[in-house]
């Protein structure tokens, strides 16, 4: 018998009916609760002026638009994409290009930088149409590191390996990025977009077919669904996402450079899909907020800092796996085997 | 007698620490209260109540994550009560550089020890007050940097913001502070866009493309070279040392001939050797840090490439260097940059420092550690003159005069430094000390040119 078979055999009916108010309970509260908690964010600066927490939100804002694109490549479709971190760069530098060096708006760099980066995914979808797998994650790590290298070794058009410097100020619907509370509500109204936008192409028929696609090409296939177009549609919206974030980090940071687009961000990114689980987009979402939190408010503990971030994943990955519920319920297995053998053995002094 | 016996750098058990710990048991134990008031609302059904004050809880945790409540960048700490200079120091501290970053910020504790010993500040508002470090890890991110920056205007008990190792960081720092009109000492970044798009950094390191200028000019008088050939770690701040050598190699006609750069984490540099080779070089010149540096030169030697190797980072080869170049610096000749006076007089601030560092650390103070030992002593040299805080740094900037390691304390109205010495040595030995003067340079902030001084 299996463990997971034991466990439901062996609960009481108190537990049992806690576990299925749970399981019932549980969809409902992970849809409302990145909603709500968008919602709270919305006051957070009326509690908290604090210039370093809403400079840490706003970057898990812009890492929460981030993984919500990759989800649907990564998490729904099971492409094991890791090259977000480029279509973030190239959303990035056509936004600073185009405002710098050909004076355009904010709000019109960024729209452009949305279809060029869109433009860019569907075209990489399409080379690696017959690409599966892990040679798709060999193929986007490649191009993740060449993007990074184009950028450094192109000086005349990306300002080269010292970054992209000189930005003028930017704004949008009449709000400066000059200002951190302006940046931390523009960025916020976007990361809520991106997220609900998300939410609503995850349950259209596309998003269903992605998950279809996940788990089973063929029967997706006999199905009628065309695997290569249902990859093609999650790596375009993803990368337009990105390439969205990547705009509101010109805003919010006002500096790039190629390092901050190579591998190891890239990388990081796709931990986090990885992390929060298959086809859950409040998961990946939340993952992403809260690890970008924690690794400010871990900066404190120094070198320790990237030790103790590798023992959170590793219990967020045993927790998703169940590793840690499978062992607290042997460990009270073996508690409660001990107190009934205590309670049967005789008593040694009558 | 060694410095940290006598002098505090950090801080120590008061009633500031003491408030501190009472702080947080206080949240420790406000929080188990509210998880039990949570489980227990669970537990009767009530779960929807459960969650909206679990939910309430978390926006209150992140009202109270702001920063200690304090006074004008400097505060009474340690168990004397004495007035503290607080210098918040950011630092590569984990990740591929983080010995360089350990570098920096013991380079800063040094300066600290060192001013702390003399008696703290030594005139000003804050007379008397000890100088206290507190490193940060900036992960050599951009992103970092930002929030290190934010952390620094929340939190008005630091006096002083000292950091970085690329300007990108440093200027994206900057961005932030300068929202609040604050100012930034760029420790150890100083490409040559920080002073022309920020006007609040205090750049402590010269051009760096001067750096390149001293190596390149000596290549120049030293051996009479016609071609040149490069190899150099694909470094942000690159791109300014290759202006400074194709500068000097433009105006003196030598042949540039191969430009060679590496991704971190190479280690085999065969094939860009190769390709060096292939132009026959009279010599190469070395941009790397001195574990790849070292590399290079054994895997030069191993491919008969015997022409001297030169250095034009300036980062300092010590005793990595020696351990990973091994028996190849029996062969050719190898130069070291050092942005500094390599030889300093017996008895000066330099000696003495070098024999200190030695002592604490048990290695070499190199280029990391000079320019953050360097900051200090700026931020202390500011603080005597007058600076009541942390909003008027930069008034005092321009004013300041002294005696640093890496040349005199003296800026210019573009928040340079005015001029700075760089030393050429000959390797002799895989020891870090086994160096033999070459040439000495002073380095101009204003012109951004060299001038070789004495023989």
């Amino acid at each position: 018998m299996s463990t997971r078979a034991a466990i439901v055999l062996d609960e009481s009916p108190k537990d049992r009916w806690s576990r299925e108010r749970l399981a019932a309970i549980w969809p409902l509260v992970l849809r409302w609760f990145v909603p709500v908690v968008i919602g709270l964010m919305f006051l957070v600066p009326f509690v908290n002026d604090s210039r370093l927490q809403l400079q840490v939100l706003t970057i898990a804002f812009l890492n929460g638009a981030l993984v919500a694109g990759l989800a649907l490549s990564l998490g729904y479709t099971g492409v094991l994409n890791f090259s977000q971190g480029t279509f973030y760069g190239l959303g990035a530098y056509t936004t600073a290009l185009l405002v710098t060096d050909y004076g355009l708006q904010f709000w019109l760099a960024t729209l452009i930088a949305v279809a060029v980066t869109g433009v860019a995914g569907w075209l990489f979808s399409l080379s690696t149409g017959r690409v599966k797998g892990d040679y798709f994650a060999l193929v986007s790590i490649a191009l993740t590191i060449a993007f990074a290298q184009l950028c450094a070794n192109l000086p005349s058009v990306t300002r080269g390996r010292e970054g992209f410097f000189g930005l003028p100020e930017m704004r949008l619907f009449g709000l400066s990025f000059d200002d951190s509370l302006a940046t931390y509500y523009l960025c916020l109204l976007m990361f809520a977009f991106v997220y609900v936008l998300m939410a609503r192409v995850v349950r259209t028929f596309y998003g269903r077919s992605m998950l279809t696609v996940r788990y089973n090409d063929v029967a997706a296939r006999s199905m009628g669904i065309s695997t290569f177009t249902t990859k093609a549609i999650s790596l375009t919206i993803g990368s337009a996402v990105a390439g969205l974030a990547g705009a509101f980090m010109v805003g919010s940071i006002q500096f790039i450079r190629p390092e901050d687009f190579g591998f190891n961000p890239s990388f990081m990114i796709s931990l986090y899909v990885i992390i929060g689980g298959v086809g859950s987009l409040p998961a990946v979402v939340i993952v992403a907020l809260v690890l970008t939190y924690l690794q400010e408010q871990f900066r404190g503990l120094g070198d320790y800092r990237v030790g103790v971030l590798g023992i959170v994943v590793i219990f967020a990955v045993f927790w998703r796996a169940g590793v840690l519920r499978d062992a607290s319920w042997r460990l009270r297995q073996r508690l409660a085997g001990r107190r009934l053998r205590r309670k049967d053995a005789p008593d040694a002094d009558v | 007698m060694r410095l940290e016996e006598n002098h505090e750098t950090t801080r120590e058990w008061g009633p500031g620490v003491r408030w501190s710990c009472i702080r947080k048991l206080f949240v420790k134990h406000t929080f188990y209260l509210w998880g039990g008031i949570v489980n227990k609302l669970w537990k009767r059904g009530l779960r929807w109540s459960g969650l909206a004050l679990m939910l309430c809880g978390v926006v209150g945790l992140m009202g109270c994550g702001g920063g200690d409540e304090n006074s004008g960048g400097t505060t009474n700490g340690g168990s004397s009560g004495v007035k503290e200079i607080k210098i918040l120091v950011a630092a590569p501290l984990s990740g591929d550089y983080a010995e360089t970053g350990k570098d920096m910020a013991q380079g800063a504790e040094l300066a600290a020890a060192y001013i702390n010993e003399q008696g703290g500040i030594k005139s000003g508002p804050n007379k008397g007050a000890k100088v206290v470090i507190e490193r940060v890890d900036d992960e050599m991110s951009t992103s970092a940097a930002t929030t290190i920056a934010s952390r620094y205007l929340d939190d008005d008990s630091y006096y002083a913001f000292l950091g970085f190792i690329t300007s990108g960081q440093a200027q994206a720092a900057a961005t932030v502070l300068e929202r609040a009109d604050l100012s930034l000492i760029a420790g150890f970044a100083s490409a040559d866009f920080l002073t022309s798009e920020a006007d609040n950094i205090v750049v402590i390191s010269p051009s760096i493309g001067n750096f390149a200028r001293v190596a390149a000019n000596f290549a120049v008088d030293e051996f009479g070279v016609k071609t040149v050939g490069t190899i150099a770690g694909d470094f942000s701040f690159l791109d300014s040392y290759y202006k400074g050598l194709t500068g000097v190699f433009t105006e003196k006609s030598v042949n540039y001939a191969s430009k060679q750069t590496y991704p971190a984490g190479t280690s085999d540099f065969s094939a860009l050797l190769t390709n060096i080779a292939a132009k026959n070089p009279d010599i190469v010149m070395c941009g790397a840090f001195q574990a790849d540096a070292g590399r290079i030169a054994a895997q030069m030697r191993k491919m008969d490439m015997n022409m001297p190797m030169v250095d034009f980072i300036g980062d300092g080869w010590g005793e990595t260097f020696g351990k990973t170049a091994g028996s190849s610096l029996q062969i050719g000749e190898f130069y070291e940059m050092t942005p500094a006076d390599r030889f300093p007089e017996p008895g000066s601030l330099g000696a003495e420092m070098s024999k200190r560092y030695l002592e604490k650390y048990g290695k070499s103070i190199n280029a990391p550690a000079l320019h953050f030992f360097d900051g200090v002593l700026t931020i202390a040299a500011i603080a005597e003159m007058g600076s009541k805080g942390r909003e008027d740094l930069l008034s005092y900037a321009t004013k300041v005069t002294g005696e640093g390691l890496l040349g005199p304390i003296a800026f210019t109205a573009d928040l340079k430094p005015k001029e700075r010495w760089g030393t050429m040595s000959k390797v002799t030995g895989n020891g870090a000390d086994d160096r033999e003067l070459a040439a000495r340079y002073v380095m101009y902030g204003e012109t951004e040119t060299v001038e070789r001084v004495g023989e």
